[in-house]
Parts: structure tokens; C-alpha cells; sequence
């Protein structure tokens, strides 16, 4: 670490600053230190220049393309849940290795087609209706909402008759892939605003899901409602801005029911 | 996609071991999840350093975690992970560089603007020094070789140098030369 005039070489320092030095020479090397002004400032030199180093090194990215990071890592997420092996056939294959663990899938396949069979109207009502839940209300940790600063003049001045801006296809992809649904549902649905635009709303992924157009009376229509509902109230002083927008983000389902009283869209 | 939350867990009557499995590889998403969250910008800035555009670079890190993730699941040593991806990037943009024949290993460098990033707080005289002083950091930084750029790189990522070692593929010793030459250098300038 030293040369050949007792001074700490530049390699020394640096591994000094690292923390890279073993203990020993660590504390031979700060001994030094502290009595050598030479060193000290030849240290200080070089941890300035890694200093500016490091700070001009971070600022060459421009912080403007992390934009687009949350479309890529919905992309990332959509290859992980690819890349996992399917929890059924990882169940099915284990199974068929045990024969005990066979018997008792067996017993409880025949235990449930039996309890199946004595409820007719289970796999009419119950089963459509828990898939429609899943749809009809966003995903919260995938689509908790997004809004921007708006001014309420601004809020009032849109008429309700303007469109939500368009979502382009790669976004609505994006939406899509993280909903793990098929694109080809694109004709099923619609990417809608969970806040709309006119309430706030921002174009985030944060801010989209993939709304059922037809399906269900709970669709992208009786949302439309309800958005032109809460504009006019926010617009009126009914309910402030804040409110309105939390009530649709939260479920926008019993948000139309309260604003509307009714149980069902009309 | 089936969301596989713990409230499914008791309906779907799965045995145990399966739920476990189901659980694991949950875990394993969320943690390469977390991972890609703090190590994206310095992986992109890492990845485009060898010239590859950003989109590519982009593309070179999904595909480094995706790697990651086959790697873990197959129950692989998940010490120095950090390494490893730096390892696994290194080597992806290598080879995207050699494939593309992408000619500039600093690309993104010419078209920084050390101006943009000075403080407002400084005074003109003060900022046209902070101005030089960067400019003179950044020749000295191009004029070095392609080895020692990297070891100063991943040194300014804050990778320890059995890490930088393992990215670069060189001994600790030579990492450790590798960077006192570099910043020797740049501390030269610096007094100038």
C-alpha cells in the first residue's frame, strides 16, 4: 500500500475509501492518514473525483425515459407469470407420483361432483357471477386510480358529451397483458379511466382497466352515467372533487347505486 | 390469469404441498418484481453504456431478469444476486453489440450535457468552473479503455469490487488496479 517514499499509493487510498482493505492494512493505512497532511489530501482528491465520477455517470440517463417503466414492467411480470408452471398440472403431476394423494383427489372429485349435482343452479348463477365481480371492479393493486392537479373551472368547463381521450393500442396491450387476459378480448372490452379525465383523471396505467362493454348491465354505459352524475354534482357544490373522485376509484358500483338510488342501472 | 391471492387457498381445497408451490413462485415474482424495481435505472444506464439504444437496453433487462428468475427457481445460489445481474446484462448487451454491430461504446455519453445538470444555486463564474471541470472528467472518462471504463462504472453503481470482478470477469487485483489508474486520472484533472 505504500511507496517507496512511506507515502499510501493511490491503489492503497482508493481500497482505503472502498472499504476494500483488510483490517489490518485498514488501520495501518489510517494511522498513516492522520499523520501524513500529503495523503489526507491525495485522499480527499480522489474521493472527490469519484464523487463528481459517480454524479455525472447517474445523470446520464434522462430521468424522462423511466415513463414508460411501469408499461415494462407489466411486461415483465406478464413473461414471469408465463414462465411459472401452471399450479394445476403441477398439482395433477404430483398426485399421479402418490398414490395416497390420488385416492384423496379422487374421493374429493366424486365428493364434489356429488355436492355439484344436488345444487343445479350453482354453476349458472354462482360461478358466471363471481367472474363478472372480477371484471366489473378494477384490480386495486393494479388499477388503485391516478389523478392530476385540476381546477374545478377546468372540471366544469368540459362538457359532458366530450370523449375520454383515446388509449393507444400499446397501452391498452399493456392493460391487457396485466390483467393476464388475451388481447383479443379488445372487442370485449374497453380500457376505460377508472377516474375519468373530465374528474381528474390521469392516462397512467395506474389509472386503466379493462371495463366489460355489454355483458353485464354493471358496463362501460352505466359508468358513463354515473361519471356525467358526478361532474354535475362536483360542478354544483354538491360533493367536492376529492370525494367524488375517491367514491369512483373505491367502487364505482355502489358509488352509482348511492348517486343514483337505484339498485340497478335503469 | 388465475390471481392466486391467500384468500383462494381454503375454497380451492388444494393439499398443502401444491398451495406451497403456488406460494413460492408468488414470492419469487414479487422478489424478481422488487428487484427489477431498484436495479432498472443503473441495469439501463449499465446496458447503454456499451451503445446499445435504449429500447434495446430495455429489452436486454427483461430478458436478465427473466434469467434471473429461472435461475432462482431452479434453486441456484442467490448470493451477490446484484453481480449477477450486472453479469448476466453485461454479457446480453455484449452480445447485442456484436450482433448489431452498434460501433459507439458511448453514445449516450456525447449526447450528455454536463450544463444541463449543474445547480442553479451556483453563481455564473462558479457554474461556467463546474462546467469545465465536468467536461475535462468526461474526455478523461472516453480517453480510457473499454475495461476500465466498465470497473469505474460499476464502482459508480456502488458494486464492491468481487462483484465489479465477477461482471468483468478479472481478478480483484486487477479491478483494484483498474480503478486507482482510472481515478488517478480523473484526479488529475481534476486539479488542474
Amino acid at each position: 500500500m505504500f511507496d517507496h517514499n512511506g507515502h499510501l499509493t493511490d491503489e492503497g487510498l482508493i481500497l482505503l475509501i472502498d472499504g476494500e482493505a483488510s483490517h489490518a492494512s485498514a488501520d495501518e493505512a489510517l494511522a498513516h492518514c492522520a499523520e501524513c497532511l500529503a495523503c489526507r489530501s491525495r485522499r480527499t482528491q480522489l474521493e472527490q473525483a469519484l464523487a463528481t465520477f459517480a454524479d455525472l455517470y447517474s445523470s446520464t440517463i434522462n430521468p424522462q425515459i423511466l415513463e414508460p417503466g411501469l408499461e415494462r414492467r407489466a411486461e415483465l411480470r406478464a413473461q414471469l407469470a408465463t414462465a411459472s408452471p401452471k399450479p394445476p398440472a403441477a398439482w395433477l403431476g404430483r398426485l399421479a407420483q402418490s398414490r395416497g394423494y390420488l385416492f384423496s383427489a379422487m374421493a374429493i372429485l366424486v365428493f364434489t361432483i356429488l355436492a355439484l349435482s344436488r345444487t343445479n343452479t350453482f354453476i349458472q348463477n354462482r360461478l358466471p357471477s363471481a367472474q363478472t365481480a372480477l371484471r366489473l371492479l378494477p384490480d386495486r393493486a393494479l388499477t388503485p386510480g391516478a389523478i392530476q392537479a385540476v381546477d374545478l373551472t377546468e372540471v366544469c368547463l368540459t362538457q359532458p358529451e366530450d370523449l375520454d381521450p383515446a388509449v393507444p393500442l400499446s397501452v391498452r396491450k399493456t392493460v391487457f397483458q396485466e390483467y393476464g387476459m388475451n388481447v383479443a378480448k379488445d372487442n370485449d372490452y374497453q380500457v376505460d379511466y377508472l377516474i375519468n379525465p373530465q374528474l381528474g383523471g390521469t392516462r397512467d396505467i395506474r389509472n386503466l382497466w379493462p371495463e366489460p362493454y355489454g355483458s353485464t348491465v354493471w358496463n362501460a354505459h352505466a359508468k358513463d352515467a354515473l361519471e356525467d352524475r358526478l361532474q354535475h354534482m362536483v360542478c354544483n357544490r354538491q360533493i367536492d372533487l376529492a370525494s367524488a373522485q375517491r367514491e369512483i376509484a373505491t367502487d364505482w358500483i355502489t358509488a352509482y347505486k348511492k348517486y343514483f338510488h337505484a339498485d340497478n342501472p335503469a | 390469469m388465475l390471481r392466486l391471492t391467500s384468500d383462494a387457498a381454503p375454497e380451492m381445497s388444494l393439499p398443502q404441498f401444491c398451495w406451497t408451490d403456488i406460494q413460492r413462485e408468488s414470492a419469487l415474482e414479487l422478489e424478481i418484481l422488487t428487484l427489477y424495481d431498484s436495479l432498472r435505472l443503473p441495469l439501463l444506464r449499465y446496458s447503454v453504456s456499451f451503445g446499445v439504444p435504449v429500447a434495446d437496453g430495455e429489452d436486454i433487462i427483461q430478458e436478465a431478469f427473466l434469467a434471473l428468475f429461472d435461475h432462482l427457481r431452479k434453486g441456484r445460489p442467490r448470493n451477490h444476486l446484484r453481480g449477477w445481474i450486472f453479469r448476466v446484462t453485461h454479457n446480453l448487451a455484449l452480445k447485442r453489440c456484436r450482433f448489431h454491430r452498434y460501433q459507439s461504446a458511448w453514445i449516450v455519453w456525447e449526447d450528455f450535457r454536463p450544463e444541463e445538470y449543474v445547480s442553479d444555486e451556483l453563481n455564473p463564474e462558479q457554474i461556467a468552473m463546474e462546467r469545465e471541470r465536468r467536461a475535462k472528467l468526461l474526455a478523461i472518462y472516453k480517453a480510457l479503455s473499454e475495461n476500465d471504463r466498465r470497473c469505474l462504472q460499476l464502482r459508480a453503481e456502488g458494486l464492491t469490487y468481487r462483484e465489479i470482478s465477477n461482471v468483468v470477469g478479472a481478478s480483484l487485483g486487477a479491478v483494484s488496479n483498474s480503478l486507482a489508474r482510472s481515478l488517478s486520472r480523473l484526479a488529475l484533472s481534476d486539479q488542474r
